[in-house]
């Protein structure tokens, strides 16, 4: 039973993916597929010379990379902010109003996101009425393109919604963890200012306890569908939407293309996995 | 001061989208420069003369409790056998990372073609089995945490005093296990509860969950409609948030 239960886990695990990417490769190579005419690298050197690995690659790493870091600033300055550490209270409140509230957006499934956030964003949303009501803008088309635009804006600001309450609670987690109201008071009767502790302690410290948790974020983020989905345009394209759409249409042309950028996906995500755990391995034992 | 702002305005941005889900649910012909339209219940009372969305508010809530309870149920399962396995549980228990961190969307389109041949693509089954590829190997992540000094003590102590080994299973590993089974559930719930990219691949539209519906009727520009979806979607893991913090302590995380 215990060597079933283990094969039942190591099949949940591997098969998918290796029968995903088996799949996607014999597709690549022409192996299988209704167009397909025998072994042909054809379908990857158009792949490569598309100009849409680069773009897609480049596309989604800015926006992950971009979402991350203003997330992760953010998140220090409210976890900071939030602690209230010049008035030693950072140990004291622990489930205020303020620090649920903050966690509101755990709630929200990301197509929930990325639709409310259309809905305020978009050249017809919230912010565009406000706009107009302020004298800012005389007709939707002022409005400046925040959605569905080349630069991602719009899935920056879905994305930085969406992991903010998880960096703000991990980063106030760790600084009471490791005690840093204490080493606060102790540097402020050194002499130290707010600001130099934030800079030189605080950030440091909550950023080093946390990196294996922001890399694998990073991981998440380079996948997410839903908001470039709503929020992106239709190109450049990130990976998970490129590959959906090339895989789940009907033009057959197309498919091979889709699989090519299905393999390059997998073997980035594999390889960030694999930096991981040896990462987690190396703290851990 | 400084402080006080920062939160005041982090508050202000993370709350922003649930006002407007609420604000749409509750307006009506919304036109262009109208801040707010005029107030109305409609779109709330219409869910019950077969608007669609609480029934597929009901699929969504009948495939994320078969997921809890089976993804638990297997993952507690798996959990147990590799920890009194011979293998090398981290390594084992590192594989499960893999599928957590590929998009399900990009697994979903990958294996579309084994779902067809199989006879379960655009099906609840097969939305069902490909949802269980990631919940499974996340319960048994969950679990992993479980497994202590502590817990191995214990059921060493049972064995001694002669407990057998169904007797140590139900009497002490599943009682000392409450809050991860707990834990583990809500978790699975909300993944399958919250998913939608291998929903809409392996369901091909057949399968018309809350968050398939909410994109389908964003694409038709059905605003209210979707808006009230999106607010529907926000009840379960309120529920589950407010007993999880009036209720349940959590265990360490994995």
């Amino acid at each position: 039973m215990r060597k079933l239960l283990t094969y039942l886990f190591l099949c949940i695990c591997l098969l998918p993916i290796l029968l995903g990417i088996g799949y996607s490769i014999s597709y690549s190579l022409g192996l299988t597929g209704l167009l397909s005419e025998g072994f042909t690298w054809a379908h990857w050197r158009t792949f490569f010379t598309s100009g849409n690995l680069l773009s897609s690659t480049l596309y989604t790493l800015g926006l992950g990379v971009v979402s991350l870091l203003i997330a992760v600033a953010a998140g220090l300055v409210v976890s900071w902010t939030g602690g209230r550490y010049d008035k030693g209270l950072s140990q004291s409140h622990g489930s205020s109003l303020s620090e649920l509230g903050i966690l509101v957006p755990l709630l929200f499934a990301p197509v929930t996101a990325a639709f409310c956030w259309y809905q305020i964003l978009s050249p017809g949303g919230f912010i565009a009425r406000l706009s107009y009501h302020l004298g800012l803008i005389t007709d939707t088309t002022d409005f400046p393109r925040i959605v569905n635009d080349e630069w991602g804006i719009g899935i920056v600001i879905c994305h930085v919604f969406l992991i903010l309450p998880v960096f703000t609670y991990l980063f106030t987690a760790t600084a009471r963890k490791h005690d840093l109201a204490a080493l606060y008071q102790q540097s402020r009767s050194l002499g130290s200012g707010s600001v130099h502790f934030f800079r030189t302690v605080y950030a440091p410290i909550v950023l080093f306890k946390n990196s294996r948790v922001l890399w694998l974020y990073l991981i998440f983020l380079l996948g997410t569908y839903e908001v470039p989905l709503l929020l992106g345009s239709s190109s450049p394209q990130t990976f998970s939407v490129f590959i959906a759409d090339k895989l789940t249409k009907f033009n057959l042309a197309d498919i091979p293309a889709g699989h090519c950028m299905a393999i390059w996906y997998t073997l980035l995500i594999t390889v960030m996995t694999l930096l991981y755990l040896r990462w987690q391995r190396r703290v851990i034992w | 001061m400084v402080g006080r702002v920062v939160t005041y305005l982090a508050l202000a941005f993370v709350s922003l989208p649930l006002l407007a889900a609420i604000l749409l649910s509750l307006t009506r012909s919304w036109f262009f420069p109208t801040i707010l339209g005029p107030w109305t219940s409609q779109h709330y009372t219409d869910l019950w003369s077969g608007s669609g969305l609480v029934s597929s508010m009901l699929l969504s809530l009948g495939i994320a409790s078969l997921i809890s309870v089976t993804s638990t149920l297997i993952g507690g399962l798996i959990s147990v056998a590799l920890h009194y396995g011979k293998s090398s549980t981290s390594r084992l228990l590192a594989l499960g990372y893999f599928p957590y961190a590929i998009a399900p969307v990009v697994l979903g389109s990958m294996l579309q073609y084994y779902f067809l041949r199989i006879g379960l693509f655009g099906s609840m089954g097969g939305v069902l089995l490909a949802q269980s590829f990631i919940t499974i190997p996340f319960a048994v992540l969950i679990f992993s945490s479980f497994w202590s000094d502590h817990t191995t003590r214990l059921s060493a102590q049972a064995r001694t005093l002669g407990a057998s080994k169904k007797a140590i299973l139900y009497g002490v590993i599943i009682p000392s296990a409450r809050q991860w089974i707990i834990l583990c559930s809500v978790q699975c719930f909300l993944i399958s509860w919250l998913e939608f990219g291998l929903t809409r691949v392996i369901g091909a539209g057949e399968v018309r969950t809350l968050t398939v519906s909410i994109m389908a009727l964003a694409s038709q520009a059905s605003i209210y409609e979707a808006a009230v979806a999106c607010c529907l979607m926000l009840v379960p893991p309120v529920l589950l948030f407010l007993a999880q913090h009036k209720w349940i302590s959590t265990p360490a995380h994995p």
